[in-house]
C-alpha cells in the first residue's frame, strides 16, 4: 500500500518529485557499504576499458606474438604471465574489457525487454494471452539455444551484435518465466486494485505498478545473467561463432586456455578472476539497489 | 585406358606378387601375420602359452570419440575403424611400411591387369560359428558396390566369379592398382552373406549385433560412454592376450590421461601434443608416438582475386613460419610438412623441401604481381587448433604484407563456404589411411573435384594428365616416381602451403605389454597383457 | 485441477508440432549441407549425391517434414542419419543418464541454496550474509570446466578417491552432481534471500511477530512460505535446463547424456536425432513447467483459483 502511495506521488508530481526520489535511492544506497564497494569496483572496469588503449598499444603488446616466452607464468615483465602464442595477458584482459563487458549488458538486455515484456503480458491478462505466449516460450525453451545461436550467426552473419542476439534470444524464455511468476503474486495486490478504481488503464498499471514492484527478482537475475552471457561467449568461441581472432575478449581467452589448463592454469585462471570480479561487483551493487529501491526499507 | 603399358605393367605387378605371395605361405603355418605375428607369438609363450593362461587379462582402453558405425561398408571414421580392426577380418592388410599382407585371402595372383585370382585361408569361422566362404567374400565385394561410402572405389570392381568355397576371381574395370590398398582398407571388412541378409531382411539394419571373423567378438555398446568385445575363442590365427576389451569414451583429453594416471584406463588413445607432456612426465607411464598419415595445410583458392597469380601463391608459402607453427601448435611434437602428401605414404617425395621462410624473397615476389602496397585475404577455418594456426599465421603475414582477416565457422558452414569458393585461404586437414598415393591426388588435385574436396580450385591440364597416367599405371615402381614428379609440380603452383605432419599419440601404463601401436596403419590392443 | 492439467497435457501437442516445425527448418536452414555432413570428412561427390538420395534429402524440406510428421504420428522417430540407431533407443538410453544426474545435481543446489538464502535474509548485512552471498556468486562465475578439471586433479589424481569420469557407481555422481549444483546455487540462493526480504517486511508476519509467534515459527510458517513462487519458478527453470544436459560438464567427466547427443547432433546436422532430442525437451519442459504451476497453487490458494 506504501507502494502504491510513491508510485501514485511520482505520477502526479513529475520531474520535480522524481529527481527527488532518486536522491533519495542514492542516499540510501550510500549507506549500503557493500554495493558501494561493488560500484567503485564496476566504475574502475568501466575506466579500465574506456582507456585501454591508453594502458596498452593495441598492435604492440596486445596482439603482438613472441613465440619465444610463450605459456610463461607471472612476471614481472608480464605480471599476470604470457599466453599460448606470447601474448600479454594483462593487456590482452584490459583490452577484452570492452568486448565483454558489452557483451555481458546488451545480451541481457535483450532478454530482458523481450522476455519481460511478455512474462508480464502473460501474467497480467492471465487466460488465453497467457496460454498463448507461455506455451510459444515452451516451444523457445525446447530449442537447443546451440542450435539458436548458430542459425541466428549463420543467418545474420557473423558480428558482435549478432553473437548478443543470439546469447540474449536463447534466454528470453527464463526471463519471461521469471517476469511472469512475479506478476501473478503482484497483481492481485491491493494497490493495483486501486490504481484501477481510481482508472488507470492496464498499459499504465503495468508499468508503473506491476513493473516497479517486481524489481527484486529481476535485479537478481540480470545481475547474474551477466555473467552467463559472459560464460556463454567462450562456448560460442570454441565453436567458431565468438568474436574473430585476434580481438581480445575474455570468454576466448577462458575457451582458449581450456587445453592448457593443467600445464600452464593462469591462462584460465586470469580471465576467471576478471568475470568472478566483475559479477560479484554486479551483484553487490544489485542488491544495494534492490534495497534501496525497496520503498518498505525507507525510515 | 592405356593398354600400351600392360606387359611391362603386369610384369612388375606380377614379380610383386610373388614377393606379396611369400607373405601369405609364411601365414599358413598359423600365424596371424606381419608385425602383429612376432609380438604376439612372442609375448604368449613368456606368459605360458595357453589362452587359459593369460584369461583374465581384462583391458580398458580410452579415447576422445565414439564410435560412429560398426558395418564395414558403412564406416570412414578412424574409432570406428579401431573396433572394426579387432571384430573382423579384410582379404589383405597392410604391413607396417605399406606393403600388402595376406589376411583372409591364402594368396593371391595377378593374371592380366583386369583379372585377379585369389585363393582363400580355409577353416576361418565367424563369431556365429558359421565358416567363411567365397560367397561371403563375393557378397561383401558386391554389397560395398552399393553403399554410399564404399562404392566409389568398389565401382571399379566388375564382376566377382566364384570358383570353389575358397577360390574365387575378381575383374576389374579398368586397370586399377590401387584395388589391393582398397581391398586392405578396415571398410572392406568381409561381413557373413547369411548374418547380414538376416539382420537386413525386413528393412532392418545390421550393424548392432556384428559378426566378423575377428579374434575379438562384439558384447555391448553403450553410444557415448564405451564398447566392449570379447575373445573370440575359434579365432584362426593366434589366440589374443587379452580376454575382453573395453573402451571407454573420455572427450576431454586432460581428463583421459588422468585417468590414465590414475590407472582407471590402461591405455589413453589420441593424448595429442599439449598432454603428452604429461604422459611422459609420469615414470608409470610410456608414451607411444608415430607420424600420423595426415598432412595440415593452408590452402589457398587459386580461382580468386590476388592468389589466382602463380607468384602470390608462393610469396604466402615464402612468409608463412611453418617451423613456428610445429613449435607452437604441436608443442614440437611434428615435422615441417615438405610436400603435398602424408610422408608414410608410399610415393611420398622425400627430397622435396618446403618452402623457407624468406621475407625478402616474398616482399619482392608480390612487388613483382603488383600487390607491394599491401593486401588484404580472408582465411576461413574451423576448430580450435586450426584457430591457434590462423593467428600464427596472421602475424607471419602480417610481416609481409598481407592483412589476414580470419574467419571462423561451425564445421558444416565451413565445409559450405569452402566448397562454394567463398574463402582466399582456409586451413584443413587431408589424412590418407588407404596407403595408396592415389587418395591423396585426385580428390584433391584433379579438376573433376572442384565441388568437393579441391578446394584450392586447381585447373591444370598438364597436373590432371599426370594424376590420370598415375591413377592408371600398373607398374608400381614408375607409379611411384609419377607421383613424386606430381608433387615436384604441385610445388611449383602452390595450390596449397603444407604445413605440418603432426604425430599421433597414445599413452599407456608402463607395465602394460602387447600394445601395438601404429601411426600409420591404426593400433591393434588385442594382445595387451600384464605380466603378473 | 485435474481438468486443468488434462487442459495443458492436450497444449503440448500444438507445441510439439511448433517444435519440430521450427528446428526442422532451423535446421534445413542453418549452414553446412546434410548429406555432406553425414558423408564425413573428405567424402567425395559420388558418396555424398548416394546419401543424399538414400536419405530423401533431395526432396523439398517441407516433404520430408511431412514425412517425419507421419512416421512420428506411428510412433517411428527414425533412424540417426550418422549412425543409423534407432532415435529413440538412443535417447532413452542417455536421457536416464542425465536426469539422475539432473536429480543429484539440483539437490546440490536446493541444500546449499536455501539454508544460506533463508539466514543471509534473516540477518541481512551481517557477516554470514556476505560471506554466503560471495561464496554462492563463486559458484555461477566459475566456469564448469574449470571447476571440474580442478576437482579431479585435486580427488582423482592427488587423493585417489573418486573415479575421474564415467557413470559408474554412487562414487562417479559426486564430483559432476558438484560441479552442477554450484552453478545452479546462486541463483536460488539469492533468490530465496531477495524474496524473503521481501515478506518479512510483510504487515502480517509484523503482526505474527506482534502475537508473539516464535522467530522460527515465523520464518517457516509464515514467511518462507510466502516467499518461495519465485524460488520454486527457479528451481524448476534450473532443473528443466538441468534435464537438457549440460554439455561442457558431461564432457569433462565422460558422462553419457543428452547434452553431448544433442550438441554432437546438431554439429553433425543429424536431423532426426536432433528433434528426438527436441521432443524429449519439449516434453520434459512442459511438464516440469506444469508442476511448478501445480506447486503455485499448493502454495498459494489465490493463484489456485485461477487454474480453472
Amino acid at each position: 500500500m506504501e507502494a502504491a502511495k510513491i508510485n501514485g506521488a511520482v505520477q502526479e508530481g513529475g520531474a520535480v518529485k522524481r529527481r527527488g526520489q532518486a536522491g533519495e535511492i542514492w542516499r540510501r544506497l550510500k549507506k549500503n557499504k557493500m554495493a558501494m564497494a561493488g560500484l567503485a569496483v564496476l566504475v574502475l572496469l568501466i575506466l579500465v576499458s574506456i582507456f585501454a588503449d591508453v594502458l596498452f598499444d593495441y598492435n604492440e603488446i596486445v596482439i603482438k606474438q613472441d613465440t619465444s616466452i610463450r605459456l610463461q607464468g607471472p612476471s614481472g615483465a608480464h605480471w599476470l604471465g604470457t599466453d599460448e602464442f606470447g601474448r600479454d595477458i594483462l593487456a590482452r584482459l584490459v583490452h577484452g574489457s570492452r568486448v565483454s563487458l558489452s557483451v555481458g549488458v546488451i545480451a541481457v538486455s535483450i532478454s530482458l525487454v523481450i522476455g519481460g515484456a511478455l512474462g508480464a503480458i502473460a501474467g497480467f491478462y492471465g487466460g488465453k494471452t497467457d496460454n498463448l505466449i507461455m506455451r510459444f516460450i515452451d516451444i523457445l525453451l525446447a530449442v537447443p539455444s546451440l542450435l539458436l545461436s548458430i542459425t541466428i550467426v549463420s543467418a545474420l552473419g557473423p558480428s558482435i551484435f549478432n553473437l548478443m542476439l543470439a546469447i540474449g534470444v536463447s534466454s528470453v524464455p527464463s526471463y519471461a518465466r521469471i517476469v511472469r511468476a512475479s506478476v501473478l503474486t503482484v497483481k492481485d495486490q491491493e494497490y493495483v486494485e486501486a490504481a484501477r478504481c481510481i482508472g488507470a488503464n492496464n498499459f499504465e498499471i503495468i508499468v508503473s505498478h506491476i513493473i516497479p514492484n517486481c524489481m527484486a527478482p529481476i535485479i537478481v537475475q540480470v545481475s547474474l545473467k551477466v555473467a552467463s552471457a559472459i560464460l556463454s561467449t567462450s562456448g560460442l568461441s570454441f565453436l567458431g561463432l565468438g568474436i574473430k581472432a585476434p580481438t581480445p575478449e575474455w570468454g576466448a581467452m577462458l575457451s582458449g586456455g581450456r587445453a592448457y589448463l593443467r600445464n600452464a592454469p593462469h591462462l584460465t585462471l586470469f580471465p576467471g578472476l576478471a568475470i568472478i570480479i566483475t559479477i560479484l561487483a554486479l551483484n553487490l551493487l544489485g542488491d544495494g539497489l534492490r534495497d534501496a529501491l525497496d520503498p518498505k526499507l525507507k525510515k | 585406358m592405356r593398354r600400351q603399358g600392360m606387359k611391362r605393367g603386369l610384369a612388375a605387378i606380377l614379380a610383386a606378387a610373388m614377393v606379396l605371395g611369400g607373405c601369405g605361405g609364411g601365414q599358413s603355418a598359423g600365424g596371424s601375420g606381419g608385425g602383429q605375428q612376432a609380438a604376439g607369438g612372442g609375448s604368449q609363450t613368456e606368459a605360458g602359452g595357453t589362452a587359459g593362461g593369460v584369461a583374465d587379462s581384462v583391458i580398458t582402453l580410452g579415447d576422445g570419440v565414439d564410435i560412429k558405425h560398426m558395418d564395414p561398408q558403412e564406416t570412414d571414421d578412424i574409432y570406428s575403424m579401431f573396433l572394426l580392426k579387432h571384430l573382423y577380418n579384410k582379404l589383405f592388410k597392410l604391413g607396417e611400411n605399406n606393403e600388402i599382407l595376406c589376411d583372409l585371402a591364402e594368396s593371391y595372383d595377378v593374371e592380366d591387369e583386369l583379372t585377379y585370382h585369389i585363393v582363400l585361408r580355409q577353416g576361418v569361422k565367424f563369431h556365429d560359428g558359421s565358416e567363411m566362404k567365397a560367397s561371403d567374400v563375393k557378397f561383401t565385394l558386391e554389397r560395398a558396390k552399393e553403399k554410399a561410402g564404399t562404392k566409389v572405389n568398389a565401382k571399379y570392381i566388375d564382376s566377382v566369379t566364384i570358383n570353389g568355397d575358397y577360390d574365387l576371381t575378381i575383374k576389374t574395370t579398368d586397370p586399377y592398382p590401387s584395388l589391393l590398398y582398397f581391398l586392405s582398407g578396415e571398410s572392406m571388412s568381409i561381413v557373413s552373406e547369411a548374418v547380414v541378409t538376416a539382420a537386413e531382411a525386413n528393412g532392418g539394419i545390421y550393424e548392432e549385433q556384428p559378426v566378423g571373423t575377428g579374434p575379438f567378438k562384439f558384447v555391448e555398446w553403450m553410444p557415448n560412454d564405451h564398447w566392449t568385445i570379447e575373445r573370440f575363442d575359434d579365432y584362426f590365427g593366434d589366440t589374443p592376450m587379452a580376454s575382453s576389451i573395453t573402451c571407454r569414451v573420455i572427450p576431454e583429453a586432460s581428463a583421459r590421461v588422468i585417468a590414465l594416471e590414475t590407472g582407471e584406463i590402461d591405455v589413453a588413445l589420441n593424448v595429442g601434443a599439449v598432454e603428452a607432456a604429461n604422459v611422459e612426465a609420469n615414470s608409470d607411464l610410456v608414451l607411444e608416438t608415430g607420424i600420423s598419415p595426415a598432412v595440415s595445410y593452408l590452402g589457398l583458392n587459386t580461382q580468386k582475386g590476388a592468389l589466382a597469380d602463380q607468384r602470390v601463391r608462393q610469396a604466402v608459402a615464402y612468409g608463412v613460419n611453418k617451423q613456428e607453427i610445429v613449435d607452437t601448435i604441436l608443442e614440437g611434437r611434428g615435422e615441417v610438412a615438405n610436400s603435398f602428401m602424408g610422408k608414410t605414404i608410399p610415393g611420398w617425395n622425400e627430397s622435396l623441401e618446403a618452402y623457407p621462410r624468406d621475407v625478402e624473397k616474398a616482399k619482392a615476389l608480390l612487388a613483382e604481381a603488383g600487390y607491394g602496397d599491401g593486401l588484404k585475404l580472408e582465411l576461413f577455418i574451423n576448430g580450435d587448433q586450426n584457430n591457434r594456426s590462423a593467428q600464427l599465421i596472421q602475424a607471419q603475414l602480417s610481416e609481409v604484407g598481407i592483412d589476414v582477416e580470419i574467419s571462423m565457422y561451425e564445421w558444416g558452414a565451413l565445409t559450405e563456404a569452402v566448397k562454394a569458393g567463398k574463402h582466399d585461404m582456409f586451413i584443413m586437414g587431408w589424412a590418407n589411411r588407404s596407403g595408396d598415393p592415389d587418395y591423396s591426388m585426385s580428390p584433391l588435385f584433379h579438376s573433376s573435384s572442384i565441388g568437393s574436396n579441391n578446394s584450392s580450385f586447381i585447373a591444370d591440364d598438364k597436373l590432371d594428365e599426370m594424376i590420370i597416367t598415375a591413377k592408371t599405371d600398373m607398374d608400381n615402381e614408375r607409379r611411384m616416381q609419377e607421383y613424386k614428379d606430381i608433387q615436384t609440380y604441385l610445388k611449383e603452383l602452390s595450390p596449397w602451403v603444407p604445413l605440418y605432419y603432426s604425430m599421433s599419440t597414445a599413452g599407456r601404463r608402463a607395465d602394460l605389454e602387447g600394445f601395438e601401436f601404429s601411426a600409420a596403419t591404426g593400433n591393434y590392443a588385442g594382445n595387451c597383457h600384464y605380466n603378473k | 485441477m485435474s481438468k486443468y492439467i488434462v487442459k495443458r497435457l492436450i497444449m503440448l501437442i500444438p507445441v510439439l508440432i511448433g517444435v519440430t516445425f521450427l528446428v526442422y527448418f532451423i535446421l534445413s536452414m542453418s549452414p553446412g549441407d546434410t548429406a555432406t555432413m553425414i558423408a564425413g570428412e573428405g567424402a567425395e561427390a559420388e558418396t555424398i549425391e548416394a546419401i543424399r538420395k538414400e536419405y530423401g534429402l533431395d526432396q523439398p524440406v517441407i516433404a520430408q517434414y511431412g514425412k517425419y510428421m507421419w512416421n512420428l504420428l506411428r510412433g517411428d522417430m527414425g533412424r540417426s542419419y550418422l549412425t543409423k540407431r534407432d532415435v529413440f533407443t538412443t535417447i532413452a538410453g542417455a536421457f536416464p543418464n542425465t536426469a539422475k544426474l539432473a536429480f543429484w545435481s539440483i539437490l546440490v543446489a536446493v541444500a546449499i541454496a536455501l539454508p544460506i538464502g533463508i539466514i543471509s535474509a534473516t540477518r541481512q548485512y551481517s557477516m554470514v550474509d556476505n560471506v554466503g552471498m560471495v561464496a554462492a556468486l563463486l559458484g555461477v562465475a566459475t566456469p564448469n570446466f574449470w571447476l571440474g578439471l580442478m576437482l579431479i586433479i585435486l580427488f582423482s589424481l592427488k587423493l585417489g578417491w573418486l573415479p575421474s569420469g564415467g557413470m559408474n557407481g554412487w562414487q562417479s555422481y559426486i564430483m559432476p552432481a558438484i560441479t552442477l549444483g554450484t552453478g545452479d546455487a546462486a541463483l536460488i540462493t539469492r533468490m530465496t534471500r531477495s524474496s524473503m526480504l521481501e515478506v518479512v517486511r510483510q504487515d502480517y508476519i509484523r503482526t505474527a511477530r506482534a502475537k508473539g509467534v516464535p522467530e522460527k515459527a515465523v520464518i517457516r510458517k509464515h514467511a518462507l512460505k510466502n516467499a518461495l513462487i519465485p524460488v520454486v519458478t527457479v528451481i524448476g527453470l534450473q532443473f528443466g535446463g538441468l534435464l537438457g544436459g549440460a554439455t561442457l560438464t558431461e564432457t569433462i567427466f565422460a558422462w553419457p547424456g543428452v547434452g553431448r547427443l544433442l550438441v554432437d547432433s546438431i554439429k553433425s546436422k543429424d536431423t532426426p536425432m536432433v528433434l528426438g532430442g527436441v521432443i524429449m525437451l519439449t516434453i520434459t519442459f512442459s511438464v516440469i513447467n506444469l508442476l511448478v504451476d501445480i506447486l503455485y497453487a499448493f502454495i498459494d490458494p489465490r493463484i489456485k483459483a485461477q487454474y480453472r
